[in-house]
């Protein structure tokens, strides 16, 4: 038990936006997060498949490979299957939200409307 | 009695009375042979017995013997009849007397002869009886005479009198067969040849029970018949006359409405070709198939649109042409409301032209019914909405694409000045926390601002997605007001709710509602005073969710009450106690409820407080894309 609280959680966090990227970062590794990040789905999937993080934050839009498309083939994985995924997005088309639903993502949150220290409190939620 | 019968009869009356002649004359004539030579040997035996006499007294003796054996032999058979001589026995009275005599007296004679042989004197006795021997032998031989001449009388009598029975005979024959006869046929033959002439009031008169009564009533029944033949047949022939002048006349009444009708159809035939030509001149594509889909009919807009000519569209189905680009169940659906439920189609669909551009069109397809309310025809139009399609999708991409892009850097305004308000990124001063809050809190308004603009568009595009779940109004009424209450404390205004069903569970699309909510409780936040009450109350009927948001603040004046809807539109008053606020609010709020089906109304005095109520159906949320 302690050993586990001892062990940092991995984060990954996927977003284009560079701005966003760095307040994320800071924000969630001041949390007490092993936090690493990717700038574009490809990326992306890679290092989630490599690092088997215990959590990710999504973006949708992105260049290279969509969020969706990232979540569909790490969904389609073994491991990806099971991995807990909060969309984190600026897109609030309903039938996004429906598939992404569908995909198992654990949260869908449109960014603008969530507060940093909500997110926060949402990925502790999912990791405690 | 049958003339043949009686004919018959006739014939056999003459037969016998032939027989009877013959009968009578052979039997006279077959004796008149015997009768003459009885005759002859009475005569003979005179002149016989003068030999025997003479020889006698001559002395020939002997001779004389031979004479009377003949002799005796000749009155033996005169009185019984001798096969040998030829005679018969004499049946006559008279006669046979005679002849008794005559045999008697010879017997004497001939004792006397043989006395006399003796005797000479006994010729004297001979002499006498012989006188009264030839007295009785004359006699004899008259008697025979007569005996014959009364058979020939007799004979001659019976025949007179069945020559007149016969010649009697015979004219009853004449007249009968004159009568019976000769007559029907002189009737028949008179008769017959009128009726096969066409008179069939003849009549045959005869009755009876004869072969020409029994002729009569066949050919009267005949002509009975014929005669019910013919009259029905001219009843017919007469029905039918007055059928065929009735129908004359009908028709000569029908000439005058065919003249007029076919004026009528001038009339349409040019209606119908200004028909013809609009539809080959409307710029929708228009075709008509028949009842399985098979084109008929494409005017030219259709050629233009989809690329094909009509000769190549003729008898094929537009799923083999520009169509058959949707999934299987659109094609289905589609076949089944026109054809199944005889019901107009009207959709988007996509289609490719003949070349293999693709392109988008707005669909109509109406089924015409005959009287049964079977399709017999279906008559499809399509106009080519490309443009607006394209049109629509850079609208919506231009939203989507706004709204993110606006989005990103207000939420890293949002974030950053968040993470400094935190002190997380280093300890700040109290000025510096005031300034930092000052930018939160424009960013803050800016991202409604952004928000509500997106929805604005949204609704006026129609595409607002409506997502029905099933959820918890209670919870997102919790949710929201826990997102409010920062705007509220900073007020001082108590935000109390009540939901009047512990749970309330319905199937609804959460962001909707959610943005009704929002709306109208900050709404109630904003213009309410410090210290103010915001009530808001949910309760739900049979069909809706009625929900209550009522605020004791600054109210709507009476003059804006009926703008308050209106996009931008603020009030005199709001703007006194809020700065901000785009007005937009209640414009989204109206045009969502209207959207998901429901109702909104108010309740508002200046100064004193507003109450603002919606309803939205209960069943009444329809999944839309």
């Amino acid at each position: 038990m302690i050993y586990s609280n001892y062990m940092k959680k991995k984060l990954l966090i996927v977003e284009d936006e560079r701005t966003l990227l760095k307040v994320l970062k800071e924000r969630f590794s001041k949390e007490g997060y092993e936090v690493s990040t990717a700038g574009d789905g490809a990326v992306a999937l890679e290092m989630a498949l490599t690092d088997h993080p215990d959590l990710i934050l999504l973006d949708i839009v992105m260049p290279i490979m969509d969020g969706m498309t990232v979540l569909k083939k790490l969904r389609g994985n073994e491991w990806g299957k099971d991995v807990p995924v909060v969309l984190l997005t600026n897109l609030n088309i309903a039938d996004k939200v429906a598939d992404a639903l569908d995909r198992g993502v654990y949260d869908y949150l449109v960014k603008s409307d969530w507060s940093l220290e909500d997110i926060v409190t949402k990925v502790n939620e999912r990791l405690s | 009695m049958k003339v043949a019968s009686l004919l018959k009869r006739f014939g056999l009356f003459i037969i016998i009375m032939t027989l009877l002649e013959f009968g009578v004359l052979y039997f006279f004539i077959h004796n008149s042979e015997s009768d003459a030579k009885i005759i002859n040997y009475s005569g003979l035996v005179r002149g016989l017995a003068q030999r025997v006499f003479k020889l006698d007294y001559a002395g020939h003796y002997s001779e004389a013997e031979s004479y009377e054996l003949q002799l005796d032999k000749i009155i033996i058979g005169l009185k019984n009849g001798d096969e040998s001589l030829g005679l018969k026995k004499l049946n006559n009275d008279q006669f046979q007397l005679l002849m008794n005599d005559v045999s008697t007296d010879w017997e004497k004679i001939k004792k006397t002869i043989e006395l006399s042989k003796n005797q000479p004197d006994a010729f004297s006795d001979l002499l006498r009886q012989s006188e009264d021997f030839f007295i009785l032998t004359d006699r004899s031989v008259r008697a025979a005479e007569e005996a014959a001449r009364n058979k020939v009388v007799v004979s001659e009598a019976v025949q007179l009198v069945l020559f007149i029975l016969e010649v009697v005979a015979l004219i009853f024959l004449m007249i009968i067969i004159k009568r019976r006869v000769v007559t029907p046929l002189n009737i028949i033959s008179k008769i017959l040849p009128k009726a096969a002439g066409g008179d069939l009031s003849q009549h045959l008169p005869m009755k009876g029970s004869d072969e020409f009564g029994e002729i009569a009533d066949v050919f009267n029944k005949l002509l009975i018949r014929q005669r019910e033949f013919t009259g029905s047949l001219e009843k017919k022939v007469k029905e039918k006359t007055r059928e065929l002048e009735i129908k004359i006349i009908e028709v000569e009444g029908g000439k005058e409405k065919v003249e007029e009708e076919k004026k009528q159809i001038e009339k349409l035939l040019s209606e119908n070709e200004k028909f013809r030509l609009a539809i080959e001149g409307a710029s929708d594509h228009i075709i008509i198939t028949d009842s399985e889909g098979f084109i008929m009919y494409a005017n030219k807009a259709a050629e233009e649109i989809t690329g094909y000519s009509t000769g190549e569209m003729f008898r094929k189905k537009a799923g083999q042409l520009w169509g058959g680009l949707m999934d299987k169940k659109y094609y289905e659906n589609l076949w089944k409301v026109i054809k199944v439920e005889g019901k107009p189609f009207k959709g988007l669909v996509k289609n490719h032209r003949k070349n293999g551009e693709i392109y988008d069109a707005a669909v109509s397809i109406s089924p015409i019914l005959d009287k049964n309310n079977k399709p017999i025809f279906f008559i499809g139009l399509e106009r080519d909405v490309s443009k607006e399609v394209a049109v629509d999708r850079a609208k919506t991409e231009f939203t989507s694409l706004a709204s993110h892009q606006l989005r990103t850097p207000l939420t890293a305004i949002r974030w950053y000045s968040e993470l400094l308000l935190s002190g997380k990124a280093g300890k700040i001063n109290k000025k510096q926390t005031e300034f930092i809050k000052e930018i939160f809190d424009g960013n803050k308004r800016m991202i409604t601002l952004v928000n509500n603009l997106l929805s604005v568009s949204r609704l006026e595009l129609g595409t607002l997605p409506i997502h029905v779940v099933s959820a918890d109004l209670c919870v997102i009424l919790n949710d929201v007001v826990k997102e409010l209450k920062p705007d509220a404390i900073g007020k001082k205004v108590k935000i109390e709710y009540v939901c009047l069903m512990k749970k309330l569970v319905v199937m609804i699309d959460e962001s909707l509602i959610r943005m009704i909510f929002q709306n109208l409780i900050s709404n109630a936040i904003k213009y309410s005073l410090e210290k103010g009450v915001v009530k808001i109350e949910m309760k739900s009927n049979q069909d809706n969710i009625i929900v209550s948001v009522i605020d004791n603040g600054i109210g709507i004046p009476i003059a804006d009450q009926k703008n308050i809807y209106n996009k931008f539109f603020r009030a005199n008053n709001a703007g006194k106690i809020q700065a901000d606020g785009t007005g937009l609010g209640l414009y989204i709020v109206k045009s969502v409820v209207d959207f998901v089906g429901g109702k909104i109304s108010f309740k508002s005095k200046e100064g004193y407080g507003t109450e603002f109520v919606f309803e939205v159906p209960l069943s009444g949320m329809k999944e839309k894309k």
